[in-house]
């Protein structure tokens, strides 16, 4: 990130003081997200591709904040796209600031599906915010971490932060959304790093339904007060997911 | 008294006057001119058609009812009853009326001076009466010094040429005769308003009871509300966690339909009680009747139709805040901040706690403010059963709202933290730098903000600072002792606050920066520097 981009980050700490929603979207960008089943998909799909409808899911979910007066200025959405590596496309600042949507793209230079790779960089930017949150005296909610993979890891990397990850949910300092997509995924791994709430499936690819539903979601947190509970919108994730 | 009635009539009103007059004024009407044998003639001339194209309607206390019927069998009156018998219920069945007040209520006349002084100061007040004592002392009211108010109270009766002003005020002349003055004398006196409800203990629910309801409302359908005056619902106008609000046929009023888990025996009773007690104030937009479905099922309310948007999205995000109101300064904010005051002060002062004072709940349309959400208001024995974490007292934060009463020391918290944050537009006053959960810092009374020499060096960064340190030391001082040592001044101390802020700026030269987001600090007087030894 270069250096005006942090100025303006924390500029817009100092004069928006709006509580502010974090989210960390973690998002499967693996080889079999294209839909091709050369390149590991567990069932060939096209038009669209997996990775096709992600990114139409990601411009909803920025244009519906985009169209909540208060959630835009209440959400900071950050975007890590992994497969065997784990990068990110997008950092936390306030959506207000943000024009355009990063769009995704499958990472074909490393396969694999590192879970726990991805997974720790989105704490440690999380902390990294939090942090700026707390310098400039901000409040905040508890953060969300949204994962949308498609695979089965293909590493040890997610034993390691399964700790972590499960005091944190546990002492309420971190709401986490795992969702398997397709017919590859093993919910039973991800259920395994979400001790309050167990994964769900997308059904089919409603990468839309499901991010109108996460907007939903975080336009009502905005609304609330920080430390409060907000209850999910239970009925809502009928819409999109399964068990 | 009766016996000099001034010899020449003043012109009577013509349409225009008396359309302005129904749009304008609240008007009551006595017993004496529905009676009048020159009543018939005028109910059923022009005045309909005003009213309706007003949207409005001519009020007539329960008690003023009560002595028309009374008179129906007194053989002297009788004629003249039946007619106005026959004019009050096809006003009420034309919506043109209503009927507000209680069994208990004192004589008419005792009412309306009553009911005059208590609201002259919050609206345009007019009587229709052929008494000429009564209507004397009502005009009274307009010399009165005790109280100044921008509005107007009039008079007018009956005459062979139409509806007349009442002669001008004579209050000169009514200083000249012993009696009149001590009348006058009377009036002056500061009469403490009776409150509207009375402090009551916390009602024990056994068992919620959920009411019925058949037929969900929807746009296009007719309910039935208070005397029979039928409603049609319009689009919906929006949707929230208890119920969804309709436009209605009359354009100044929407209705609130409860989700059908909602309805519960003990939310109509409250609605009942609000209905049967209005608080008619500008801007407050308070159940005006309750709403039936055409099998006679409680289904909401009426309430007069609020306009603007919350101040959460208007006045607490700074980017907005300065598109909406861009030739805002802080004279615009505090005289916002003074009408936000005065309206909880009514309320306080007729008992109701709004109790979940929060920025969702008041909106903004330029410096009016609206007071929405008044369903949840805490009155008698009904407890406000919602609230948030920043507005609610160190003291009663993780009780549950609906099991306990809030008083008003718990209402001066929450008008404290609305103060600080309309001061400095959206900050709440416990956020501070290292502070992590808004309950916590609440609870430690961590406030950050320094006065003279005092600080925790916590202050948050950006503007915030700066607009703190460009408030009146006054205010800042009242911020301070309330969220630092807990010493919560009263509504009318804020208020008082905020005018000698408005008075600072709009002095010249102002003695204090009138920007809405300063960008330094104040310039510190010499005194201050030598004072504190501070160096520069």
């Amino acid at each position: 990130m270069s250096s005006t981009d942090l100025i303006i980050r924390k500029e817009d700490l100092g004069t928006n003081p709006t509580s502010r929603v974090p989210i960390c979207l973690v998002l499967d960008c693996s080889p079999s997200m294209s839909g091709n089943p050369e390149w590991g998909a567990a069932v060939a799909q096209s038009n669209p591709t997996p990775i096709e409808a992600l990114n139409d899911g990601v411009e909803h979910f920025f244009r519906s904040l985009h169209e909540d007066i208060v959630a835009v200025h209440a959400a900071e959405v950050a975007i890590i796209a992994f497969s065997g590596i784990a990068q990110g496309i997008a950092d936390f600042q306030s959506l207000s600031r943000v024009d355009s949507t990063p769009r995704l793209m499958i990472e074909t230079n490393h396969g694999g599906t590192s879970l726990g790779t991805a997974l720790s960089l989105a704490l440690k930017k999380l902390d990294e915010r939090k942090a700026e949150y707390q310098e400039a005296g901000v409040d905040y909610f508890q953060p969300w971490i949204v994962l949308l993979t498609d695979g089965i890891p293909t590493d040890d990397t997610h034993l390691a932060i399964r700790a972590d990850l499960h005091k944190r949910i546990n002492s309420r300092r971190l709401s986490f959304f795992p969702i398997g997509v397709g017919q590859g995924v093993d919910l039973r791994v991800l259920s395994d790093l979400s001790p309050n709430r167990p994964a769900l499936r997308l059904q089919g690819l409603k990468f839309n339904e499901f991010f109108e539903w996460l907007s939903r979601s975080v336009s009502r947190t905005s609304q609330s007060i920080p430390g409060e509970e907000v209850p999910l919108d239970q009925d809502g994730i009928k819409g999109w997911g399964s068990l | 008294m009766a016996t000099s009635p001034v010899v020449s009539w003043p012109s009577p009103l013509d349409k225009g006057s008396l359309d302005r007059l129904a749009g304008n004024y609240y008007i009551f009407v006595d017993t004496c001119f529905v009676m009048h044998r020159l009543a018939e003639r005028f109910f059923s001339g022009t005045l309909p058609s005003v009213l309706l194209n007003r949207q409005t309607k001519l009020i007539a206390p329960l008690r003023v009812i009560q002595e028309i019927q009374k008179h129906t069998v007194n053989p002297q009156n009788r004629d003249s009853a039946i007619v106005a018998s026959w004019i009050v219920q096809s006003y009420r069945e034309r919506g043109l009326m209503e009927i507000r007040g209680e069994k208990e209520d004192p004589f008419a006349d005792s009412l309306f001076l009553s009911l005059f002084q208590r609201f002259r100061t919050q609206a345009n007040l007019a009587l229709l009466t052929q008494d000429i004592d009564l209507s004397q002392e009502i005009m009274g009211l307009n010399d009165s010094k005790a109280v100044l108010s921008r509005y107007r109270v009039d008079v007018f009766r009956l005459s062979p040429v139409g509806l007349c002003p009442f002669p001008l005020s004579r209050s000169k002349r009514e200083v000249e005769s012993p009696k009149t003055s001590k009348k006058t004398e009377r009036n002056q006196r500061p009469s403490p308003s009776k409150p509207l409800f009375k402090p009551s203990v916390l009602r024990v629910i056994e068992e919620a009871v959920i009411l019925p309801m058949t037929e969900v409302p929807s746009a296009g359908n007719i309910l039935v509300g208070t005397g029979n005056r039928q409603i049609r619902l319009g689009p919906i106008l929006a949707r929230g966690g208890e119920g969804t609000i309709f436009a209605t046929s009359s354009p100044d009023s929407v209705a609130k339909i409860y989700h059908r888990e909602r309805l519960s025996m003990d939310r109509k009773r409250k609605l009942e009680l609000m209905v049967e007690n209005r608080i008619v104030e500008p801007c407050l937009c308070w159940p005006e009747s309750i709403l039936k479905n055409r099998h006679q099922e409680f289904v909401g309310y009426l309430m007069p139709k609020a306009m603007g948007a919350p101040v959460q999205q208007r006045l607490f995000i700074r980017p907005i805040f300065q598109r909406t109101y861009p030739l805002w300064n802080r004279t615009n904010l505090l005289r916002f901040t003074l009408g936000v005051l005065k309206k909880i002060k009514i309320l306080n002062d007729h008992n109701v706690i709004i109790g979940d004072i929060n920025p969702n709940n008041i909106l903004t349309d330029h410096e009016t403010s609206f007071f929405v959400d008044t369903d949840s208001y805490q009155l008698e024995g009904y407890p406000c059963e919602v609230g948030t974490i920043n507005f609610t007292a160190p003291e009663i934060q993780r009780k549950a709202f609906p099991t306990f009463l809030r008083t008003q020391e718990h209402e001066n918290f929450a008008v404290a933290t609305l103060v600080f944050m309309l001061m400095l537009p959206g900050k709440p006053p416990y956020s501070h730098q290292g502070g992590g959960d808004p309950l916590e810092n609440i609870i430690k009374k961590e406030f950050s903000y320094p006065l003279q020499n005092q600080s925790n060096r916590k202050t948050p960064e950006g503007p915030w600072r700066y607009i703190w340190s460009n408030l009146p030391f006054r205010l800042k001082e009242a911020l301070y002792k309330c969220f630092r040592e807990g010493q919560r001044p009263s509504v009318s101390d804020w208020i008082d606050h905020i005018e000698h802020y408005l008075h600072l700026i709009t002095t010249t030269p102002p003695t204090i920066v009138p920007t809405l987001f300063p960008s330094h600090l104040k310039p510190v007087s010499n005194y201050a520097k030598s004072k504190y030894s501070i160096e520069e």
